[in-house]
Protein backbone atom coordinates (compact mmCIF):
# COMPACT_ATOMS: atom_id res chain seq x y z
CA UNK A 1 0.00 0.00 0.00
CA UNK A 2 2.79 2.42 0.95
CA UNK A 3 4.30 1.94 -2.71
CA UNK A 4 0.91 2.74 -4.42
CA UNK A 5 0.85 5.46 -2.17
CA UNK A 6 4.67 6.78 -2.62
CA UNK A 7 3.62 6.49 -7.05
CA UNK A 8 1.10 8.50 -6.73
CA UNK A 9 2.94 10.83 -4.67
CA UNK A 10 5.76 10.67 -7.15
CA UNK A 11 2.86 11.25 -10.12
CA UNK A 12 1.76 14.72 -8.69
CA UNK A 13 4.67 16.01 -7.59
CA UNK A 14 5.94 15.11 -11.47
CA UNK A 15 2.53 16.70 -12.57
CA UNK A 16 3.62 19.91 -11.02
CA UNK A 17 7.32 19.96 -11.72
CA UNK A 18 6.24 19.43 -15.51
CA UNK A 19 3.87 22.89 -15.38
CA UNK A 20 6.97 24.95 -13.48
CA UNK A 21 9.81 23.33 -16.05
CA UNK A 22 7.26 24.65 -18.97
CA UNK A 23 7.33 28.06 -17.24
CA UNK A 24 10.96 28.05 -16.59
CA UNK A 25 11.42 27.21 -20.29
CA UNK A 26 10.02 30.58 -21.37
CA UNK A 27 9.73 33.77 -18.97
CA UNK A 28 7.22 36.18 -19.08
CA UNK A 29 9.81 39.05 -19.71
CA UNK A 30 10.95 36.92 -22.95
CA UNK A 31 7.42 36.51 -23.73
CA UNK A 32 6.92 40.31 -23.34
CA UNK A 33 10.18 41.60 -25.29
CA UNK A 34 9.29 39.01 -27.92
CA UNK A 35 6.11 40.73 -28.60
CA UNK A 36 7.31 44.15 -28.73
CA UNK A 37 6.56 45.21 -32.55
CA UNK A 38 7.56 48.19 -34.23
CA UNK A 39 4.84 50.73 -33.47
CA UNK A 40 3.05 50.35 -36.19
CA UNK A 41 2.00 47.02 -35.83
CA UNK A 42 -0.52 45.91 -33.12
CA UNK A 43 0.21 42.60 -31.12
CA UNK A 44 -2.28 39.76 -31.74
CA UNK A 45 -1.07 36.34 -29.78
CA UNK A 46 2.10 34.90 -28.53
CA UNK A 47 2.31 30.92 -28.57
CA UNK A 48 5.20 29.05 -26.31
CA UNK A 49 6.76 26.49 -28.68
CA UNK A 50 8.51 23.49 -26.84
CA UNK A 51 9.01 20.63 -28.21
CA UNK A 52 10.64 17.71 -26.11
CA UNK A 53 12.19 14.71 -27.33
CA UNK A 54 9.53 12.40 -26.47
CA UNK A 55 8.00 10.60 -29.62
CA UNK A 56 7.94 11.63 -33.07
CA UNK A 57 6.67 15.13 -32.80
CA UNK A 58 9.63 17.55 -34.08
CA UNK A 59 7.64 20.39 -34.71
CA UNK A 60 4.62 22.27 -33.71
CA UNK A 61 2.37 23.30 -36.10
CA UNK A 62 -0.62 26.18 -35.82
CA UNK A 63 -3.09 27.22 -38.08
CA UNK A 64 -3.57 30.98 -38.65
CA UNK A 65 -5.92 32.88 -40.45
CA UNK A 66 -4.84 36.11 -42.40
CA UNK A 67 -6.41 38.15 -44.18
CA UNK A 68 -5.86 40.02 -47.87
CA UNK A 69 -4.34 43.56 -47.61
CA UNK A 70 -2.80 42.77 -43.87
CA UNK A 71 1.01 43.05 -43.07
CA UNK A 72 1.72 40.66 -40.53
CA UNK A 73 4.54 40.76 -38.29
CA UNK A 74 5.89 37.43 -36.70
CA UNK A 75 8.79 37.21 -34.00
CA UNK A 76 10.76 34.24 -32.61
CA UNK A 77 12.52 34.39 -29.56
CA UNK A 78 15.04 31.54 -28.42
CA UNK A 79 13.67 30.13 -24.32
CA UNK A 80 15.96 30.21 -21.59
CA UNK A 81 16.39 26.18 -21.88
CA UNK A 82 16.86 26.89 -25.60
CA UNK A 83 20.17 28.37 -25.16
CA UNK A 84 21.55 28.94 -28.52
CA UNK A 85 19.45 26.59 -30.09
CA UNK A 86 17.71 28.13 -33.22
CA UNK A 87 14.08 27.97 -33.41
CA UNK A 88 12.87 28.16 -37.43
CA UNK A 89 9.48 28.81 -38.68
CA UNK A 90 7.67 28.04 -41.83
CA UNK A 91 4.85 29.61 -42.81
CA UNK A 92 2.56 27.21 -45.20
CA UNK A 93 -0.21 28.08 -47.44
CA UNK A 94 -3.26 25.49 -46.86
CA UNK A 95 -1.80 23.16 -49.49
CA UNK A 96 1.38 23.04 -47.50
CA UNK A 97 3.36 25.08 -49.85
CA UNK A 98 6.58 27.05 -48.61
CA UNK A 99 5.75 30.74 -48.40
CA UNK A 100 8.17 31.87 -45.72
CA UNK A 101 11.36 30.92 -43.21
CA UNK A 102 13.13 32.93 -40.66
CA UNK A 103 16.02 30.81 -41.92
CA UNK A 104 17.54 31.85 -44.97
CA UNK A 105 19.84 28.07 -45.93
CA UNK A 106 21.59 30.05 -48.11
CA UNK A 107 23.78 31.97 -45.50
CA UNK A 108 22.92 29.91 -42.70
CA UNK A 109 20.92 33.39 -41.24
CA UNK A 110 18.38 33.60 -39.13
CA UNK A 111 15.75 35.95 -38.68
CA UNK A 112 13.86 36.39 -35.76
CA UNK A 113 11.50 39.01 -36.90
CA UNK A 114 9.71 38.61 -40.48
CA UNK A 115 6.74 40.67 -42.44
CA UNK A 116 4.66 38.83 -44.24
CA UNK A 117 2.09 41.40 -46.84
CA UNK A 118 -0.82 39.26 -46.83
CA UNK A 119 -2.43 39.45 -50.38
CA UNK A 120 -4.75 36.18 -50.19
CA UNK A 121 -7.51 35.82 -47.21
CA UNK A 122 -7.20 32.45 -46.31
CA UNK A 123 -5.90 29.66 -43.47
CA UNK A 124 -1.90 29.40 -43.08
CA UNK A 125 0.16 27.02 -40.99
CA UNK A 126 2.99 28.28 -39.22
CA UNK A 127 5.60 25.37 -38.24
CA UNK A 128 8.21 25.65 -35.77
CA UNK A 129 11.19 23.41 -35.10
CA UNK A 130 14.83 23.57 -33.78
CA UNK A 131 17.73 23.51 -35.99
CA UNK A 132 19.79 21.26 -33.38
CA UNK A 133 20.70 17.62 -33.25
CA UNK A 134 17.75 16.33 -31.39
CA UNK A 135 15.70 18.81 -32.67
CA UNK A 136 14.45 20.05 -29.30
CA UNK A 137 13.88 22.85 -27.76
CA UNK A 138 11.86 25.74 -26.67
CA UNK A 139 10.65 29.52 -27.34
CA UNK A 140 8.12 31.66 -28.21
CA UNK A 141 6.84 33.32 -31.39
CA UNK A 142 4.53 36.43 -31.04
CA UNK A 143 2.17 37.38 -34.05
CA UNK A 144 0.55 41.05 -34.89
CA UNK A 145 -0.71 42.80 -38.08
CA UNK A 146 -0.15 46.45 -39.16
CA UNK A 147 -2.35 49.31 -38.44
CA UNK A 148 -3.36 50.83 -41.56
CA UNK B 1 -11.92 2.18 -0.19
CA UNK B 2 -10.70 6.06 -0.61
CA UNK B 3 -11.37 8.99 -2.90
CA UNK B 4 -9.10 11.49 -3.58
CA UNK B 5 -8.87 14.44 -5.62
CA UNK B 6 -6.39 14.65 -8.71
CA UNK B 7 -6.82 17.38 -11.02
CA UNK B 8 -11.13 17.43 -11.49
CA UNK B 9 -11.12 13.13 -11.17
CA UNK B 10 -10.96 10.80 -8.12
CA UNK B 11 -8.42 8.21 -7.73
CA UNK B 12 -9.66 5.27 -5.49
CA UNK B 13 -7.45 4.32 -3.21
CA UNK B 14 -8.61 0.67 -1.37
CA UNK B 15 -7.82 -0.29 2.34
CA UNK B 16 -5.76 2.99 3.19
CA UNK B 17 -4.78 3.07 7.26
CA UNK B 18 -4.23 6.67 7.83
CA UNK B 19 -2.99 5.27 11.77
CA UNK B 20 -0.64 3.25 10.19
CA UNK B 21 0.90 5.97 8.05
CA UNK B 22 4.38 7.29 8.86
CA UNK B 23 3.47 10.87 10.80
CA UNK B 24 6.09 12.79 8.33
CA UNK B 25 5.14 10.89 5.09
CA UNK B 26 2.14 11.92 5.84
CA UNK B 27 2.31 15.30 6.20
CA UNK B 28 4.12 15.73 3.25
CA UNK B 29 1.59 13.92 1.66
CA UNK B 30 -0.67 16.11 2.69
CA UNK B 31 0.71 19.12 1.91
CA UNK B 32 0.96 17.43 -1.76
CA UNK B 33 -3.01 16.96 -1.66
CA UNK B 34 -3.40 20.82 -0.43
CA UNK B 35 -1.01 22.03 -2.99
CA UNK B 36 -2.42 19.86 -5.80
CA UNK B 37 -6.26 21.44 -4.94
CA UNK B 38 -4.93 24.98 -4.63
CA UNK B 39 -3.52 24.48 -7.95
CA UNK B 40 -7.07 23.66 -9.68
CA UNK B 41 -8.75 26.45 -7.48
CA UNK B 42 -10.42 28.54 -10.26
CA UNK B 43 -11.52 25.71 -12.24
CA UNK B 44 -15.20 26.86 -11.09
CA UNK B 45 -16.45 23.70 -10.94
CA UNK B 46 -18.67 24.60 -7.09
CA UNK B 47 -19.79 27.37 -8.71
CA UNK B 48 -20.92 25.91 -12.29
CA UNK B 49 -24.81 26.63 -12.47
CA UNK B 50 -26.50 23.46 -13.75
CA UNK B 51 -26.58 24.72 -17.30
CA UNK B 52 -22.92 24.99 -17.40
CA UNK B 53 -22.11 21.76 -16.09
CA UNK B 54 -23.42 20.56 -19.23
CA UNK B 55 -21.57 22.51 -21.46
CA UNK B 56 -18.25 21.86 -19.17
CA UNK B 57 -18.61 17.80 -18.91
CA UNK B 58 -19.83 17.00 -22.44
CA UNK B 59 -16.77 17.33 -24.09
CA UNK B 60 -15.72 14.43 -21.65
CA UNK B 61 -18.67 12.52 -22.43
CA UNK B 62 -18.88 12.94 -26.05
CA UNK B 63 -19.59 8.96 -27.37
CA UNK B 64 -17.00 7.24 -28.70
CA UNK B 65 -17.81 7.61 -33.00
CA UNK B 66 -20.19 10.83 -32.51
CA UNK B 67 -19.12 12.38 -35.46
CA UNK B 68 -19.63 15.63 -34.26
CA UNK B 69 -16.67 15.14 -31.16
CA UNK B 70 -13.90 16.39 -32.17
CA UNK B 71 -10.49 16.62 -30.12
CA UNK B 72 -9.76 19.16 -27.67
CA UNK B 73 -6.48 20.27 -29.51
CA UNK B 74 -8.52 20.53 -32.65
CA UNK B 75 -10.67 23.32 -30.63
CA UNK B 76 -8.46 24.92 -29.25
CA UNK B 77 -6.37 24.81 -32.89
CA UNK B 78 -9.68 26.36 -34.13
CA UNK B 79 -9.92 28.87 -31.37
CA UNK B 80 -6.68 30.36 -31.74
CA UNK B 81 -6.43 30.55 -35.51
CA UNK B 82 -9.66 32.62 -35.78
CA UNK B 83 -8.17 36.24 -36.40
CA UNK B 84 -8.77 38.83 -33.42
CA UNK B 85 -11.65 41.04 -33.90
CA UNK B 86 -9.37 44.27 -33.28
CA UNK B 87 -8.49 43.45 -37.16
CA UNK B 88 -11.94 44.14 -38.20
CA UNK B 89 -12.06 47.37 -36.28
CA UNK B 90 -8.59 48.62 -37.70
CA UNK B 91 -10.05 48.27 -40.85
CA UNK B 92 -12.89 49.95 -39.99
CA UNK B 93 -10.90 52.68 -38.46
CA UNK B 94 -8.71 52.93 -41.72
CA UNK B 95 -11.72 53.04 -44.08
CA UNK B 96 -13.03 56.54 -42.82
CA UNK B 97 -15.68 55.40 -40.63
CA UNK B 98 -16.29 57.80 -37.70
CA UNK B 99 -16.58 56.11 -34.16
CA UNK B 100 -19.75 55.08 -32.91
CA UNK B 101 -20.29 53.83 -29.38
CA UNK B 102 -23.79 53.09 -29.73
CA UNK B 103 -23.22 50.63 -31.96
CA UNK B 104 -21.36 48.65 -28.44
CA UNK B 105 -23.28 46.88 -26.29
CA UNK B 106 -24.05 48.82 -23.16
CA UNK B 107 -22.20 47.65 -20.09
CA UNK B 108 -25.46 48.55 -18.42
CA UNK B 109 -26.68 45.04 -19.30
CA UNK B 110 -24.46 42.99 -17.34
CA UNK B 111 -26.85 41.91 -14.77
CA UNK B 112 -28.37 40.39 -17.56
CA UNK B 113 -25.89 37.67 -17.79
CA UNK B 114 -26.80 35.55 -15.15
CA UNK B 115 -25.69 31.74 -16.06
CA UNK B 116 -21.61 31.08 -16.91
CA UNK B 117 -22.56 30.45 -20.29
CA UNK B 118 -24.11 33.87 -21.06
CA UNK B 119 -20.99 35.17 -18.66
CA UNK B 120 -18.69 33.84 -20.88
CA UNK B 121 -20.31 34.90 -24.40
CA UNK B 122 -20.52 38.12 -23.06
CA UNK B 123 -17.10 38.31 -22.23
CA UNK B 124 -16.16 37.51 -25.68
CA UNK B 125 -18.99 40.27 -27.05
CA UNK B 126 -16.96 42.84 -24.33
CA UNK B 127 -13.72 42.20 -25.51
CA UNK B 128 -14.34 42.78 -29.02
CA UNK B 129 -16.15 46.23 -28.37
CA UNK B 130 -13.24 46.57 -26.29
CA UNK B 131 -10.97 45.84 -29.24
CA UNK B 132 -12.66 48.73 -31.27
CA UNK B 133 -12.46 51.63 -28.14
CA UNK B 134 -9.18 50.47 -28.00
CA UNK B 135 -8.23 50.96 -32.15
CA UNK B 136 -10.26 54.31 -31.75
CA UNK B 137 -8.29 55.46 -28.83
CA UNK B 138 -11.07 56.49 -26.95
CA UNK B 139 -9.99 55.36 -23.54
CA UNK B 140 -12.14 56.72 -21.57
CA UNK B 141 -14.93 54.76 -22.83
CA UNK B 142 -12.69 51.61 -22.30
CA UNK B 143 -12.72 51.73 -18.30
CA UNK B 144 -16.48 50.88 -18.37
CA UNK B 145 -15.75 47.72 -20.94
CA UNK B 146 -12.44 46.72 -18.78
CA UNK B 147 -15.05 46.62 -15.22
CA UNK B 148 -17.35 44.96 -17.26
CA UNK B 149 -15.06 41.91 -18.51
CA UNK B 150 -13.55 42.30 -15.04
CA UNK B 151 -16.44 41.23 -13.26
CA UNK B 152 -17.54 38.61 -15.74
CA UNK B 153 -14.01 37.10 -15.90
CA UNK B 154 -14.33 36.59 -12.10
CA UNK B 155 -17.77 35.47 -11.43
CA UNK B 156 -16.76 32.38 -14.30
CA UNK B 157 -12.68 32.31 -12.20
CA UNK B 158 -10.50 33.28 -14.58
CA UNK B 159 -10.29 37.19 -12.99
CA UNK B 160 -7.06 36.13 -11.79
CA UNK B 161 -5.57 36.47 -15.48
CA UNK B 162 -6.95 39.82 -16.03
CA UNK B 163 -4.28 42.59 -14.98
CA UNK B 164 -7.45 45.17 -13.89
CA UNK B 165 -4.53 47.54 -11.83
CA UNK B 166 -2.18 48.13 -15.19
CA UNK B 167 -4.93 48.22 -17.47
CA UNK B 168 -6.91 50.60 -15.68
CA UNK B 169 -3.90 52.51 -15.17
CA UNK B 170 -2.98 52.36 -18.63
CA UNK B 171 -6.50 53.71 -19.76
CA UNK B 172 -6.34 57.16 -17.96
CA UNK B 173 -4.23 58.19 -20.70
CA UNK B 174 -4.79 57.65 -24.91
CA UNK B 175 -0.84 57.79 -25.19
CA UNK B 176 -1.10 54.24 -23.46
CA UNK B 177 -3.44 52.30 -26.42
CA UNK B 178 -0.52 50.07 -27.93
CA UNK B 179 0.53 48.41 -24.14
CA UNK B 180 -3.53 48.56 -23.35
CA UNK B 181 -4.67 46.40 -26.56
CA UNK B 182 -1.32 44.66 -25.64
CA UNK B 183 -2.38 43.73 -21.90
CA UNK B 184 -5.76 43.65 -22.65
CA UNK B 185 -5.30 40.93 -25.69
CA UNK B 186 -2.43 39.08 -23.46
CA UNK B 187 -5.52 39.03 -20.80
CA UNK B 188 -7.92 37.63 -23.09
CA UNK B 189 -5.82 34.87 -24.58
CA UNK B 190 -4.44 34.04 -21.27
CA UNK B 191 -8.19 33.23 -19.74
CA UNK B 192 -8.72 31.05 -22.63
CA UNK B 193 -6.05 29.00 -22.30
CA UNK B 194 -6.31 28.65 -18.78
CA UNK B 195 -10.65 27.99 -19.66
CA UNK B 196 -9.40 25.16 -21.86
CA UNK B 197 -6.66 24.03 -19.47
CA UNK B 198 -9.12 23.19 -16.95
CA UNK B 199 -10.96 21.24 -19.30
CA UNK B 200 -14.26 24.02 -19.69
CA UNK B 201 -13.31 24.55 -23.22
CA UNK B 202 -17.15 25.44 -23.58
CA UNK B 203 -16.85 28.57 -22.20
CA UNK B 204 -14.06 29.10 -24.31
CA UNK B 205 -15.79 28.25 -27.39
CA UNK B 206 -18.69 30.49 -26.37
CA UNK B 207 -15.91 33.52 -25.62
CA UNK B 208 -15.06 32.76 -28.70
CA UNK B 209 -18.35 32.94 -30.27
CA UNK B 210 -19.07 36.13 -28.94
CA UNK B 211 -15.84 37.32 -30.20
CA UNK B 212 -16.75 36.76 -33.20
CA UNK B 213 -20.20 37.63 -33.35
CA UNK B 214 -19.76 41.04 -32.34
CA UNK B 215 -16.42 41.78 -34.38
CA UNK B 216 -18.80 40.61 -37.18
CA UNK B 217 -22.10 42.99 -36.15
CA UNK B 218 -20.13 45.84 -35.69
CA UNK B 219 -18.62 45.69 -39.36
CA UNK B 220 -22.24 45.07 -40.44
CA UNK B 221 -23.35 48.06 -38.98
CA UNK B 222 -20.74 50.48 -40.44
CA UNK B 223 -21.43 48.94 -44.27
CA UNK B 224 -25.15 49.86 -43.87
CA UNK B 225 -23.69 53.62 -42.91
CA UNK B 226 -20.41 53.24 -45.24
CA UNK B 227 -21.17 50.55 -48.28
CA UNK B 228 -17.29 49.95 -48.61
CA UNK B 229 -16.36 47.33 -50.51
CA UNK B 230 -12.65 45.91 -48.50
CA UNK B 231 -15.27 45.67 -45.65
CA UNK B 232 -18.19 44.02 -47.64
CA UNK B 233 -15.27 41.26 -48.95
CA UNK B 234 -14.14 40.87 -45.09
CA UNK B 235 -17.57 40.12 -43.92
CA UNK B 236 -18.21 37.60 -47.15
CA UNK B 237 -14.43 36.19 -45.93
CA UNK B 238 -15.63 35.26 -42.65
CA UNK B 239 -17.61 31.90 -43.97
CA UNK B 240 -15.43 29.81 -43.34
CA UNK B 241 -14.80 31.02 -39.90
CA UNK B 242 -18.89 30.31 -39.37
CA UNK B 243 -18.00 27.03 -40.49
CA UNK B 244 -14.99 26.28 -38.09
CA UNK B 245 -17.34 28.03 -35.06
CA UNK B 246 -20.48 25.71 -35.84
CA UNK B 247 -18.48 22.91 -35.85
CA UNK B 248 -16.15 23.72 -32.48
CA UNK B 249 -19.99 24.86 -30.96
CA UNK B 250 -21.91 21.44 -32.27
CA UNK B 251 -19.86 19.21 -29.57
CA UNK B 252 -21.77 21.22 -27.15
CA UNK B 253 -25.34 21.06 -29.14
CA UNK B 254 -27.17 19.17 -25.63
CA UNK B 255 -26.60 21.74 -23.84
CA UNK B 256 -29.83 24.44 -24.26
CA UNK B 257 -27.86 27.76 -24.72
CA UNK B 258 -25.39 26.03 -27.20
CA UNK B 259 -28.29 24.62 -28.99
CA UNK B 260 -29.89 27.88 -29.51
CA UNK B 261 -26.93 29.80 -30.61
CA UNK B 262 -25.90 26.48 -32.83
CA UNK B 263 -29.95 27.48 -34.51
CA UNK B 264 -29.03 31.34 -34.71
CA UNK B 265 -25.36 30.61 -36.06
CA UNK B 266 -26.82 28.18 -38.94
CA UNK B 267 -29.14 31.16 -40.19
CA UNK B 268 -26.77 33.13 -40.74
CA UNK B 269 -24.58 30.19 -41.96
CA UNK B 270 -27.44 29.64 -44.70
CA UNK B 271 -27.75 33.55 -45.86
CA UNK B 272 -23.66 32.91 -46.55
CA UNK B 273 -25.00 29.81 -48.69
CA UNK B 274 -24.23 31.81 -52.47
CA UNK B 275 -20.50 33.23 -50.87
CA UNK B 276 -17.86 32.09 -52.63
CA UNK B 277 -14.01 32.58 -51.35
CA UNK B 278 -11.75 32.11 -54.07
CA UNK B 279 -8.02 32.13 -53.89
CA UNK B 280 -4.96 31.54 -56.83
CA UNK B 281 -1.12 30.72 -55.84
CA UNK B 282 1.39 32.81 -57.09
CA UNK B 283 5.26 31.93 -55.71
CA UNK B 284 5.74 34.70 -52.94
CA UNK B 285 8.83 37.19 -53.30
CA UNK B 286 10.92 37.93 -50.39
CA UNK B 287 13.80 40.56 -49.75
CA UNK B 288 15.46 42.05 -46.84
CA UNK B 289 14.92 45.59 -45.85
CA UNK B 290 16.95 47.14 -43.01
CA UNK B 291 17.54 43.20 -41.70
CA UNK B 292 14.59 42.01 -41.63
CA UNK B 293 12.84 39.40 -43.70
CA UNK B 294 9.99 41.21 -46.01
CA UNK B 295 7.83 38.71 -47.82
CA UNK B 296 5.25 39.66 -50.05
CA UNK B 297 2.59 37.52 -51.13
CA UNK B 298 1.79 37.31 -54.69
CA UNK B 299 -1.34 35.12 -54.17
CA UNK B 300 -4.60 36.33 -55.16
CA UNK B 301 -8.21 35.80 -53.30
CA UNK B 302 -11.51 37.22 -54.36
CA UNK B 303 -15.01 37.03 -52.86
CA UNK B 304 -18.19 36.37 -54.85
CA UNK B 305 -20.86 38.22 -52.45
CA UNK B 306 -24.15 40.33 -53.85
CA UNK B 307 -25.77 43.13 -51.94
CA UNK B 308 -28.41 40.81 -51.67
CA UNK B 309 -26.38 38.47 -49.86
CA UNK B 310 -24.64 41.09 -47.49
CA UNK B 311 -28.05 42.21 -46.15
CA UNK B 312 -29.10 38.55 -45.15
CA UNK B 313 -26.11 38.30 -43.44
CA UNK B 314 -26.12 41.86 -41.76
CA UNK B 315 -29.54 41.19 -40.80
CA UNK B 316 -29.34 37.84 -39.35
CA UNK B 317 -26.31 38.41 -37.39
CA UNK B 318 -28.36 41.57 -35.91
CA UNK B 319 -31.25 39.24 -34.89
CA UNK B 320 -28.97 36.66 -33.54
CA UNK B 321 -26.50 39.27 -31.34
CA UNK B 322 -30.03 41.06 -30.13
CA UNK B 323 -30.86 38.09 -28.61
CA UNK B 324 -27.65 36.72 -27.28
CA UNK B 325 -27.35 40.55 -25.74
CA UNK B 326 -30.58 40.90 -24.25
Amino acid sequence: MKKLLFLFLVMVTMSLLDKSIIAQCVPKKVIDSCSVFPKEYIFSKARVISIESKGDVKKSVYSVILTKGNSYVITVCQGKAAGKVPMVVNLLDNQDRLLMSNHNTKNDKYYNKIIFNCNSSGTYNLAYQFNSEDMKGCGVSAFGFQKR
Amino acid sequence: MYFVPFRGIFVRINNFNFMAFNGKFFRIFLGVIVSSVLFSCGSGDKDKSKDDLGVDSLIMDAPKGDPTAISEEAMAEIIQSIPSPVEMSALIKAIGSEYNNSILNSTEKISNYTTNSEKALAIGIYGADLGYINIYEKTYSSLNYLNAIKGLADDIKVGQFFDFITLKRLAKSNKNVDSLLYISTTSYNNMDEYLRQQKRSGLSVLMACGAWLEGLFIAGEVVREKNNQELVERIGEQKPILDSLLKILTVYKTDPYCADLIIGFENIKKEYSNVVVESEFHEPETTEVNGELVVVDKSKSSVKITQEDVNGIITSVELVRKEVVK
